[in-house]
């Protein structure tokens, strides 16, 4: 058996798994939706990894992209699509390409100075997609939107964090991920290379809203009942706790930030609301005792190409 | 026809003007260097000739072809290289990864010349899968320098390759830029070490808070009494 077959039999045997755990039901719902949450948070902490760690710029906007993501996939299977599990896979898509969409829109102008507002742009952008969802006629208004069938399962949220993982993995080790982190490195010396950095940034800024998008879809799919203030500011800051716990510029660090954090807000629940003191001040904690995270920007070789590994 | 022409050109950062008004000219197969004293305007003239700044009169024309509405990636991708000051090195990635990304425009891997400048410094060689953050000063220069001749341009810009190496290290760094030059590269290099410039170059000129005020041959602007006075101790 060649070395190279083993991450897609690893995946096989991963997806007959979850498959076989949703059909029989074998997994304490609790628990299932656990891992559900896990998956989720996996997907948005790697795409915000991508421009916030790879890139090293700071966006505060993931949770306004995937409440767009949520919303649209909701809206297209509720009201779009046939109502089957079937079509569940477009609906996602429908999310992922609208949140996309709404990236485009937000990295064309702020990207366009050098000295960029990143931050300040993508925080007004939150401000607007929540006021947006409170106030447009199709949504639900700020009583939400219900009536969204739970077609997320184990095996999908599995599918789509594999594909999130193994994408944002191939992106960084191909030469557009090079240029990506030679812009954090010296954005001036990659445009003296000849790498256009604008183009870069706005394609990276894109990528990254897609898979918020299709975690929002996933989530609205899990959840069943979405409305605006679950993407509030603190949705965001949810995201880039993650990312920072298990430290940017890595993969695993995102896996892991995201896997820890989902737990620890779980394994708090008996503190009630001091989880949201005490799970923070961990967190401090940890960032004075490793500032850049559980991983430290390093990779587990295994997520690493194989014609890296050899240097 | 110039390579390179810089005519009457205006620039800086905002309100501030630091070039007031300079003019130059560079043929191909020539090495150019331009002196100055610290904030006379020589960096600010390499950006701009790279287009990393506006110009807010003036022109600049490289092989004929106006630049006013050259992007600094486009700039890049038509053949102008420029080393920055500080050297502008890609401390995340590989030595190999820093030399490759010099052949982004192109889509070409540029493994012969990899090859080549691995021939021409072969501690590079021996580091290629090191993070270039782990290099030394003169390593890093030499990695920079390296940088632009996998890019292939055939104006090399360098912004005070000299700058905070070993008196040893700046003569082997000024002898391979003479032979980049030999091997058909045309050269503009901005320094503070006069003698050493002088002695490499085939032309110069003097900037003076913005205004050149001085040109000739290397030569004759080394025989220079001011310029002597000035720059040369």
């Amino acid at each position: 058996m060649a070395k190279r077959h083993i991450p897609l039999i690893l995946f096989a045997a991963g997806l007959t798994t979850c498959l076989a755990l949703d059909l029989t039901g074998g997994l304490d719902p609790y628990v299932a939706q656990i891992v559900i949450y896990i998956g989720i948070n996996i997907i948005l902490t790697v795409s915000l990894n991508l421009v916030n760690g790879y890139m090293g710029e700071f966006s505060v906007g993931h949770a306004g992209f995937m409440a767009v993501g949520a919303y649209a996939a909701a809206y297209a299977s509720v009201n779009l699509l046939p109502h089957s599990a079937w079509f569940f896979p477009l609906a996602l898509a429908t999310g992922g390409i609208c949140a996309g969409l709404l990236g485009l829109l937000v990295a064309i102008p702020a990207f366009r100075a050098r000295d960029d507002y990143l931050a300040i742009i993508t925080l007004a952008l939150l401000m607007i997609v929540k006021s947006a969802f409170d106030n447009l006629p199709w949504f639900g208004g700020p009583q939400g939107f219900y009536g969204i069938e739970k077609y997320t399962n184990l095996s999908w949220v599995f599918v789509w964090t594999v594909l999130s993982v193994a994408a944002i993995r191939n992106i960084v080790y191909s030469r557009f991920g090079r240029a990506i982190i030679a812009i954090r490195d010296d954005e001036i010396a990659a445009t003296l290379v000849s790498v256009d950095t604008r183009h870069t940034k706005i394609l990276a800024f894109v990528t990254s809203s897609f898979f918020a998008g299709i975690a929002g879809g996933l989530f609205a799919h899990v959840i069943q009942f979405i409305n605006p203030r679950t993407f509030s500011l603190v949705k965001s800051t949810d995201i880039l706790l993650m990312l920072y716990l298990g430290g940017g510029g890595s993969l695993a660090g995102s896996i892991v930030g995201a896997t820890i954090w989902t737990l620890a807000i779980e394994f708090l629940r008996f503190l009630g609301i001091w989880r949201f003191v005490v799970a923070p001040v961990a967190l401090i904690v940890l960032m004075i005792y490793r500032p850049r995270g559980i991983m430290g920007g390093r990779e587990l070789p295994w997520l690493v190409p194989r014609d890296y590994r050899k240097e | 026809m110039n390579l390179l022409h810089v005519d009457n050109i205006v620039a800086g950062y905002g309100p501030l003007t630091i070039l007031h008004g300079v003019s130059l000219a560079v043929d191909e197969g020539e090495i150019v260097c331009v002196l100055g004293a610290n904030g006379a305007g020589k960096s600010t003239l390499l950006r701009a000739v790279s287009r990393l700044i506006p110009l807010a009169a003036g022109t600049i024309s490289f092989r004929g072809k106006s630049l006013a509405r050259v992007r600094p990636h486009q700039a890049a991708a038509m053949g102008i290289s420029h080393v920055p000051e500080g050297r502008g090195i890609f401390g995340n990635l590989t030595v190999a990864e820093n030399l490759t990304l010099a052949t982004f425009a192109s889509h070409t891997s540029g493994a012969p010349r990899v090859s080549k400048v691995y021939e021409t410094f072969p501690v590079l060689g021996q580091r290629r899968g090191q993070l270039a953050s782990t290099l030394s000063g003169g390593e890093q220069q030499m990695l920079a320098i390296g940088r632009a001749i996998v890019s292939d341009g055939d104006l090399f810009v360098l912004d005070e390759p000299s700058m905070g190496l070993s008196p040893l290290f700046v003569k082997s760094v000024f002898s391979i830029i003479s032979e980049i030059n030999k091997q058909g590269k045309t050269v503009l290099v901005v320094e503070q070490n006069a003698t050493m410039a002088l002695s490499h170059s085939h032309r110069a000129y003097v900037l003076e808070n913005g205004k050149i005020v001085a040109e000739g041959t290397s030569r004759e602007i080394a025989r220079d009494e001011r310029i002597k006075k000035a720059y040369l101790g």
